[in-house]
């Protein structure tokens, strides 16, 4: 099991990491997501022993790796530019690290073999082929095949699909998910986009400005963000500022929350709502009617759809209100640029905090 | 940070103690020597130079001198840099290697085949006197710029040619053919994306042949015919001649002057313009001639750069097989005769034995301690152009001045080594150096460290990254630089001269042995030994060249 | 990378091998231990890149008195003894110096290297040469700086050779001459002493500037005026050049066999020459003076001074020493130009400073 306690690190005087604490369980695959230039990439290498925290520990099965230089770490990393090296061929590359470990010609060999054809490689015809005159595809098989020949204990990717176009991201992600699962191995995997890190992820980690904003697992995280950042980093965009917020206690006995916005009141039941209130998230299906007139004082917001688009299946709408452009899936009936109010469902409707301006 | 600036000092702690024992010592104690002779400080030399005009008429030819060669070299070598880095085609290796033998001709023999070609009695002035009838010879060259510019630019030619060459062939073509997609035409790809990536090759090489030119000692001494002067040969003759060694000091501190603003001005430009290039592997940047028009352009540019290169070297053999009973062998096989059973005699086999170990202990030390200090300057987080220029200044240093130094540091115990064979390769690895670490750093610079970093994290150590990622990637600069190392040895006279003890005579000083002595045999046995020392520099550049093309993949 | 560590592996191992090579290179060799003094068993004689000597003698002289020599080259005449006087006389550079001349004769002795030693048969010297009577330097050979002329040119033009000094300015002479810069050339300080001696130190320039009219050409060295400007090497276009004595003779002596005359001839005319005399001395503070001694001893006898014609193609200073049949060649002037060693050795740097001034700029 990996450790990672109270990693701080700063970069040209500026706080990089802050106190950055999590685990990762055996076989556990964790994915670092976050916008570009959150030091995502320096935690990966701090971890691989490439660079030295300021403070923190790098726990691995109980020893503290502070001096364990990166090559005695056992650990795998794949580069995000793969530095494949130009001077050696398929083969020799995938070998290296098996050399390194002064394998044995013949069991190098096999294990060169076997690996190229686990990543989807035929080792007849790639293994004498120049890294230089492949494919992205097959250069990032080959810079995985590289990773996993030595059975690193533990192993790390940095962005290494971001080169790649979304269709091919999308495949080889699933694919190195099924993999890294069948190998039971435990990663760490670092990106900025999340449909790769969902593909991906047993559990993500959402990192900015140094900070750990949520944890959890790839549902959790998108169907309960903690703040305005998470959520919009999860595609959440519906976010209107609280400018008022008052509780109240039902007949039922149930508390509610009430909340003032430029755009009208929104009142959920009390356990839909997080520690800080300061944002109204309504979700993408939290629309119940659209009507011509509407006798609901809140849950209720006013506007005009100014757009459609067909996506997964749904229809998206853009509705036009005081407060800016909101995003539903609506399947009923749609008439462009027609005042309308849009009824929403009070369970579809979150109140959060406002975490990290972006 | 700590550590790695300990780790910095380590690498660099060897050449850099190598630089002040045999460089920084010497040639403070021949300063010291020079103006404190008689025990109080003695700046007369200053004085005589700042008070007569003919010093600033010197060393204002030495400068123009030195850049008119510096920028003709270049454009000579241009063309052929990029043949050699765009195509493939059969003979390059062979023809690369022709290439570097001027380079290592010493300048005792180059000058009678310069004579032989373009002197009054030459083959070109012959030529045209027969063909228009003329009854005086139409080119005179000798004793005029014009030869000195020519010779200069045929001694360094191969500096440009193999350093531009080798950045060109690591070039990404898809860049020019960018540029092309966004409509430039040739020459503005060349002017706008080329030359600007060439530019830190360019320049270092330019800068070398600078020194070189601006440091010029043989060539206008022989070819100059005395009135052409260089500050270069003005210390030598105050030196050696007047023995007016504070004059020949202030000379020597006047030309490390000058050349530390060109270095100075250099490693300014250079910071400028590097940019990250992207390296290619050289079987993507090159391919094989495919038009007609890319043949004929390949082949005039070969002919006449071979035609220019090799005809002193052809006019030198042809001497050579001349002998008093018309062509033949017989100064080859005389050689070997001591005719006069001197004791003093070394047989050119020894000669040759003598030079071949030298150049093989001096490419050793060079290519040794030029790795550690590029590793040193690459590493610096500052001060890396310092170090770059100081591992220059041998080059830029007076070989007599220095030759003296020598003689006052080490002669005297504990630094006894007057007798000291290993003096030599010594002092020919202290002007190689610099050529080692000029080819070997740009290479070092270029590599990512992200290289490094992932064969760490694949369970490499330190010297195992060494050895597999950055021995290999800059191997092929390496060889450079040890090439040049090698036929900088084979070919060096003026220190050599100062230090090797008689029986370990090398060939230039064997050839400099039979060119002091009247008669045809003399003449024709010095040819001889210039012919067998171009042949054996042939044949080691020639192997090195192959040690590399054995390679299978390149970079 | 495998064939770039074989070929870095070859040269350690070659350079290893040959130190190794080097190292067992005797130094000292080993010496009688039974005699009563024990001399050292090596002489370091310290002379310039001409000095040869045969084997024969050397291993005469080395059996004779069971030490090794070891000759140590440092650089041509000039920079031989700089290197010597740099060295400075407490800690020399060797023995015993050979091959101080006399227009360096008083700059040798001014420095105080060498300690006075009169070597047996030293009384033999002809007065002439004998210019330190102290014998702190004893001449060993000598020989004359003249001009060379070719004969099959001036015959085939059917010009009459020059025969003295004047003669070179006049037209008939024009564009023929070269001469090598004194400041960089042995023969050619040579011969700039040998027009001072002949037209005086106040009028010699007079000559020059006119030689300058007369379209003289310059070289840096020797080896450049006689192999690359003169006629006779089929380079040049000069027939006449500043050169020695002995040079018909050495061309008759190293064309094996091929000429029974020599292609050149010397102009002899009185003043035209002027003689080099080569002197050799022992260090003070030499390590083994007693061997030096008998070096010096060993310089003067005929198997050495018999050496000297074919060895460096001077003269020998012992008059009556056999002389090699090519000598016959080897012409002597009757009366070569005369300068003082003193007045030359005052007047060396500013006579090479007047005539830069003349004829270079």
């Amino acid at each position: 099991m990996l450790q990672i306690q109270n990693i701080s690190k700063n970069y040209n005087d500026a706080p990089l990491l802050r106190d950055i604490s999590f685990d990762v369980a055996d076989g556990e695959i964790v994915c670092l997501l976050g916008p570009s230039g959150t030091g995502k990439t320096t935690l990966l290498r701090i971890v691989a022993g490439l660079e030295n925290a300021d403070a923190g520990r790098v726990v691995f099965d109980g020893n503290n790796l502070k001096n364990v230089p990166p090559h005695a770490r056992g650990f795998g990393l794949m580069f995000q530019d793969l530095a494949l090296f130009p001077h050696k061929n398929v083969f020799e590359n995938v070998a290296f690290g098996l050399r390194m470990q002064n394998a044995s010609a013949h069991e190098i060999a096999t294990r060169v073999h076997k690996t190229l054809e686990l990543v989807g490689l035929d080792a007849a015809v790639f293994a004498k082929r120049d890294v230089n005159h492949l494919s992205g595809g097959e250069q990032q098989r080959v810079a995985l095949a590289r990773t996993l020949a030595p059975r690193p204990r533990f192993i790390m990717f940095d962005e290494p699909l971001g080169a790649l176009d979304r269709l091919l991201r999308q495949e080889l992600a699933n694919e190195l998910r099924a993999l890294l699962k069948r190998l039971g191995l435990t990663a760490l995997y670092v990106t900025h986009d999340q449909d790769e890190a969902f593909a991906l992820a047993d559990r993500l980690i959402l990192l900015h400005r140094g900070k750990i904003q949520q944890s959890g697992t790839p549902l959790e995280l998108y169907t309960q963000p903690t703040s305005a950042f998470v959520a919009r980093f999860m595609g959440l965009n519906n976010l209107v500022e609280i400018r008022e917020l008052e509780t109240s206690e039902l007949e039922t006995g149930d508390w509610k929350l009430r909340a003032r916005t430029e755009v009208g009141v929104f009142e959920i039941a009390k356990e839909r709502a997080g520690k800080e209130n300061e944002f109204v998230l309504p979700r993408p299906r939290a629309i119940e009617r659209v009507v011509e007139h509407s006798a609901r004082a809140e849950n209720v917001l006013r506007g005009k759809i100014v757009g459609t688009q067909w996506r997964g299946g749904h229809q998206q709408i853009v509705v036009e209100t005081r407060a800016g452009k909101f995003f539903f899936e609506w399947d009923g009936a749609v008439e462009l640029n027609r005042e309308r109010f849009f009824e929403l469902d009070a369970r579809e409707i979150q109140f959060i905090a406002q975490g990290e301006k972006t | 940070m700590r550590a790695r600036f300990s780790l910095q000092s380590l690498i660099l702690f060897l050449p850099l103690g190598f630089l002040a024992l045999f460089y920084f010592y010497p040639f403070a104690a021949i300063l010291g020597f020079a103006f404190f002779g008689n025990g109080a400080l003695d700046l007369s030399g200053f004085q005589a130079i700042f008070s007569d005009p003919y010093y600033l008429s010197v060393l204002w030819f030495t400068t123009w001198q030195a850049a008119l060669s510096t920028l003709l070299t270049v454009i000579a070598a241009l063309p052929a840099a990029y043949i050699f880095a765009r195509y493939q085609f059969r003979g390059q290796t062979l023809a690369r290697a022709l290439t570097t033998l001027p380079f290592l001709m010493p300048t005792i023999v180059v000058a009678p085949a310069f004579i032989a070609l373009f002197g009054p009695r030459g083959i070109l002035n012959v030529a045209l006197m027969n063909l228009f009838d003329l009854t005086s010879p139409p080119i005179q060259l000798l004793d005029t710029i014009w030869i000195i510019l020519l010779a200069h630019i045929f001694y360094n030619y191969t500096i440009v040619f193999r350093i531009v060459s080798t950045a060109w062939a690591n070039l990404d073509p898809q860049l020019g053919n960018a540029a092309r997609m966004l409509g430039a035409n040739r020459p503005r790809v060349f002017l706008e994306i080329t030359l600007p990536l060439l530019l830190p090759a360019i320049l270092a090489a330019s800068l070398l042949v600078f020194i070189f030119d601006f440091t010029s000692f043989g060539v206008i001494l022989i070819l100059g015919g005395a009135r052409l002067v260089t500050l270069e040969v003005e210390i030598y003759r105050t030196a050696a001649n007047l023995f007016d060694l504070p004059l020949a000091a202030a000379l020597s501190l006047v030309q490390i002057f000058f050349t530390l603003i060109f270095i100075f001005a250099y490693t300014r430009l250079q910071a400028r313009v590097t940019a990250p290039a992207r390296l290619r592997p050289q079987h993507i940047t090159k391919r094989a001639l495919k038009t007609l028009g890319e043949k004929i352009f390949v082949v005039a540019n070969l002919a006449t750069m071979l035609c220019f290169l090799l005809a002193p070297l052809g006019v030198l053999i042809l001497q050579s097989l001349q002998t008093a009973q018309g062509f033949g062998l017989q100064n080859y096989f005389a050689l070997h005769e001591n005719t006069r059973g001197s004791a003093t005699f070394i047989a050119p086999t020894d000669a040759i034995r003598n030079s071949l170990v030298f150049a093989g202990v001096t490419v050793a030390l060079a290519v040794a301690l030029g790795l550690l200090a590029a590793y040193g300057i690459t590493r610096a987080q500052k001060g890396g152009g310092l170090f770059d220029a100081l591992f220059l200044l041998p080059l830029a240093t007076s070989a007599v001045t220095l030759g003296f130094g020598y003689i006052i540091a080490f002669s005297r115990a504990p630094l006894d080594f007057r007798a000291a064979v290993w003096l030599v390769p010594i002092a020919h690895t202290l002007v190689a150096l610099p050529l080692v670490i000029r080819s070997v750093v740009p290479m070092l610079r270029q590599i990512r460290p992200n290289l490094r970093e992932a064969a760490a994290t694949l369970g490499a150590n330190p010297t195992r990254v060494f050895r597999e990622i950055d021995l290999p990637i800059v191997e092929r600069a390496v060889i450079v630089g040890a090439v040049f190392a090698f036929i900088i040895s084979l070919g060096e006279f003026g220190a050599t001269t100062l230090i090797a003890r008689p029986e370990f005579t090398t060939i230039p000083l064997a050839i400099y042995r039979f060119l002091g002595q009247p008669g045809l045999a003399n003449y024709g046995q010095a040819m001889a030994l210039s012919a067998l020392l171009m042949l054996v520099s042939a044949a080691a550049i020639a192997l090195m060249e192959r040690a590399r093309v054995g390679e299978g993949a390149e970079f | 990378m495998k064939h770039f560590l074989t070929f870095f592996t070859i040269i350690v191992f070659t350079a290893l091998a040959a130190c190794q090579g080097t190292s067992l290179q005797p130094t000292t060799a080993p010496g009688p231990t039974a005699t009563i003094h024990i001399i050292p068993a090596e002489l370091v004689v310290v002379t310039h890149d001409s000095f040869a000597m045969s084997d024969k003698a050397l291993a005469e002289f080395q059996n004779a008195n069971h030490v090794k020599v070891e000759i140590l080259k440092a650089g041509d005449a000039g920079a031989a003894l700089n290197k010597a006087i740099l060295a400075g006389a407490d800690n020399p550079l060797g023995d015993l110096f050979f091959g101080v001349d006399n227009t360096f004769l008083s700059r040798a002795e001014k420095a105080d290297l060498f300690e006075a030693y009169k070597p047996k048969g030293a009384d033999a010297i002809p007065d002439a040469f004998k210019l330190d009577p102290q014998f702190r330097l004893t001449p060993i050979d000598y020989g004359d700086v003249c001009l060379n002329y070719d004969k099959a040119w001036f015959k085939e033009k059917n010009i009459a050779p020059p025969t003295t000094l004047d003669d070179l300015i006049k037209p008939e002479y024009k564009s023929l001459l070269v001469v090598e810069n004194p400041a960089s050339s042995s023969p050619g300080l040579a011969f700039l002493l040998a027009s001072i001696s002949r037209f005086g130190a106040d009028n010699y320039l007079d000559f020059w500037k006119a030689l300058r009219a007369n379209d003289v050409a310059l070289s840096e060295g020797w080896n450049d005026a006689y192999y690359n400007k003169s006629t006779w090497s089929g380079n040049g276009d000069r027939p006449l050049v500043v050169s020695y004595a002995t040079s018909p003779a050495a061309e008759v002596f190293f064309s094996e066999g091929k000429l029974t005359a020599p292609p050149t001839g010397n102009v002899l005319g009185d003043g035209a020459c002027f003689r080099q005399i080569e002197f050799a001395g022992i260090f003070k503070n030499a390590k083994n003076p007693e061997m030096a001694r008998r070096f010096m001893d060993f310089m003067l006898t005929e198997t050495f001074q018999e050496d000297i014609p074919t060895q460096m193609f001077v003269f020998p200073i012992m008059p009556n020493t056999p002389l090699p049949d090519f000598y016959k060649f080897a012409e002597t002037p009757k009366q070569p130009a005369q300068l003082a060693a003193e007045v030359i050795d005052a007047n060396r740097e500013k006579w090479i400073k007047e005539w830069t001034q003349a004829v270079l700029r």
